[in-house]
């Protein structure tokens, strides 16, 4: 029922102030079904806040910074709170404790999540002894709270949906701008919280560890209590650090990928990254200026020079695989060699998977048995050809399918099969030379004179399968 | 890295296993339905190989479950990766022609020597190269981060090898069946 309450809330804040993209509402209301700890008597506070005039103004306030946050998050269970503006509203509905604690808050006048923390907790409070120190400890609590404090940096970036991209990238893609605690599910990772703000009553003995201890993951959450001045600070500190860190980690992760299949820790910054597409520099309207450095890039010169050297070496690695590519020097070279490899390579899969087409009309690609006729014909050959170097114009190594593999596949079949030898090099040498076209030419050539193979030697030799020369090991 | 003999046989097995879905359907005669079922099921037997850890691999599996959901469905039944499938491609939410636009009005305040000027080329140059290889990879659109996009380059470039080492492999042995 708070759940219930809260989303109505949040539902109407929305329409009248958010400006942001239109499933945001959405996101909020799902969002806001998490389940927030109990201490939260707010979400009764809410109700009453909406009854009251001057209160829902602070209200809109509060829900549109609230909402220029673009992701998903969890911290929508603020949302129906709507946290508001510092310099509106606030004291006259507010008893004593909270309007101290608000307008404290919102003397900076870029303190907007956290003002919706801040309010949102003395708001609480009031039915609650007021204190900070009061709010309950409970760690899903702070997790949001600081999650939910992140969004500051996102006033005036209405991004896209939450689900979009990181969904997509809940993989792998780890983002520097780990901090927005988009990460719902991993509510711990998303924490790297260096991001926490808090109101200044920061009463919190737990203040700032946040913005330093950053990048571990699922660590620190220190959640409340923080001094505002130190945010700007600690922010950009943070955002290098973070960007450093989560580089590493990315890279971590990316060499566990191979081999794992577990990627615990990047959802979180995935979906966080998929949100912070395109998001640029500083946004000099607020106070402090924090410089948010894009997707992938740091601000930091340490961490750039990692970046640089993590790219290097991932470009060896891709020189190894790209034929050609050792003599190249310089990124762009190497780049759109790649960029050609890499095209190559799905034009081939095309025109592969046209000839199998054209070959096969039955689509009935029984590789034992056909593979079963290359294990034969081989062993008949005596292995004979295969030396036939590969024509110029293939580009990729290509080293053929193990023997291995097919006496496995041949043992399973205990099926006779029998084929006439046919010579075959001197035939698939000039099938292959004519390239591309040429060979689907005579593989549709082929496929006519199926019918016709014994009685017809010169299609036979035309047709050159050049699997002999391909099953080599 | 290049693809080994255990990679080969699993997209081997998998690739099979997709393309049984369509023998039923044999009576897609057009050369161009059929090409499109082996291409298909080619694609989704070598991303399902990455089980979802890599982003290409989900672009890709997402990019064919718009042309052919049943395939996809079939082939990862066995999968968790079959969830990938519901999730929609994100749009790319970079305004990149704002973005463009307002780094070159800060470029015009900046003025250069002749050095930072070609190193500033240069890296337009990297830039836009990058941002094909973006187009190229499957997903590259959402990977922002340079680093990420090279090692998925990486993943996708062994892959493809597979992919190509197996079907020709199969090419040539329908080809020689054929011939005898």
């Amino acid at each position: 029922m708070d759940v219930n309450e809260k989303e109505e809330f949040s539902g109407e804040k929305r329409n009248t102030s958010y400006d942001s993209a239109d499933n945001h509402p959405s996101d909020w209301r799902i969002s806001g079904s998490n389940p927030v700890s109990a201490p939260f008597g707010s979400y009764s506070t809410e109700n009453l806040i909406t009854a009251s005039c001057s209160p829902s103004q602070m209200m809109d306030s509060f829900g549109q910074t609230l909402w220029y946050d673009p992701t998903n998050l969890q911290a929508v269970g603020y949302g129906g709170f709507s946290g508001g503006h510092p310099s509106s509203s606030s004291s006259s509905c507010f008893r004593g404790n909270m309007d101290r604690s608000l307008e404290m808050g919102w003397s900076m006048p870029n303190l907007l999540p956290p003002k919706g923390n801040g309010l949102f907790l003395p708001n609480a409070s009031s039915f609650l002894p007021p204190s900070m120190a009061q709010l309950p400890a409970d760690s899903g609590f702070i997790e949001r709270a600081a999650r939910f404090s992140l969004f500051s940096d996102m006033v005036n970036q209405p991004l896209a949906k939450p689900e979009s991209v990181g969904l997509f990238l809940e993989g792998q893609c780890p983002s520097t701008e780990v901090n927005v605690g988009v990460a719902h599910n991993d509510a711990s990772t998303a924490m790297k919280g260096p991001n926490v703000r808090s109101s200044e009553q920061a009463s919190k003995p737990n203040v700032s560890e946040d913005t330093q201890s950053s990048g571990q993951k699922g660590g620190e959450t220190s959640s409340k209590g923080f001094d505002s001045k130190k945010r700007k600070r600690n922010r950009q500190n943070s955002e290098a650090d973070q960007s450093h860190k989560s580089e590493e980690e990315a890279e971590n992760n990316g060499d566990k990928k191979r081999n794992d299949e577990q990627s615990p820790n990047s959802p979180g910054n995935k979906t966080n990254s998929g949100k912070q597409q395109g998001k640029q520099t500083s946004d000099p309207k607020h106070g402090y200026i924090h410089v948010r450095a894009r997707r992938g890039q740091a601000t930091n010169s340490h961490s750039l020079a990692e970046r640089v050297q993590k790219i290097s070496e991932r470009m060896k690695f891709l020189q190894d695989l790209v034929p050609g590519c050792n003599k190249v020097t310089g990124k762009a070279v190497m780049l759109d060699e790649i960029i050609n490899y890499v095209q190559s390579l799905q034009r081939q899969v095309e025109f592969l998977s046209m000839k199998l087409a054209t070959v096969n009309p039955q689509m009935d690609f029984n590789l034992e048995a056909l593979l079963a006729k290359d294990v034969r014909e081989l062993q008949l050959r005596g292995g004979s050809s295969s030396a036939t170097p590969f024509p110029q114009n293939m580009p990729m190594v290509y080293p053929p399918l193990p023997h291995g593999f097919m006496q496995q596949t041949l043992s399973s079949i205990g099926r006779n099969i029998s084929s006439p030898l046919s010579p075959i090099n001197g035939g698939y040498k000039r099938q292959e030379t004519n390239g591309w076209e040429g060979d689907l030419q005579n593989v549709i050539h082929i496929n006519y004179g199926a019918g016709d193979v014994p009685s017809d030697p010169a299609a036979a030799t035309a047709s050159l399968p050049s699997s002999n020369m391909k099953v080599e090991p | 890295m290049q693809p080994t003999s255990s990679m080969k046989e699993e997209f081997l097995k998998k690739w099979q296993m997709g393309l049984q879905i369509y023998r039923p359907l044999i009576d897609n005669t057009s050369v161009s339905e059929r090409r499109k079922a082996i291409k298909l099921s080619a694609d989704v037997a070598m991303a399902s190989l990455r089980r979802g850890t890599t982003c290409w691999s989900r672009a890709l599996i997402q990019k064919t479950a718009t042309e052919d959901n049943f395939l996809v469905r079939q082939m990862l039944s066995g999968i968790k990766a079959e969830t990938l499938m519901n999730k929609k491609l994100p749009k790319v939410m970079c305004h990149r022609k704002i973005v463009r636009r307002s780094k070159k009005i800060l470029m015009r305040r900046k003025s250069k020597s002749v050095s930072e000027e070609i190193a500033a080329k240069a890296r337009k140059l990297v830039k836009r190269k990058t941002q094909g290889l973006r187009n190229v990879v499957p997903g590259g659109e959402f990977m922002n981060n340079d680093v990420l996009l090279i090692q998925e380059t990486l993943d996708y470039i062994v892959s493809l090898q597979t992919q190509v080492n197996v079907m020709r492999s199969i090419v040539d042995a329908a080809e020689a069946g054929i011939e005898r």
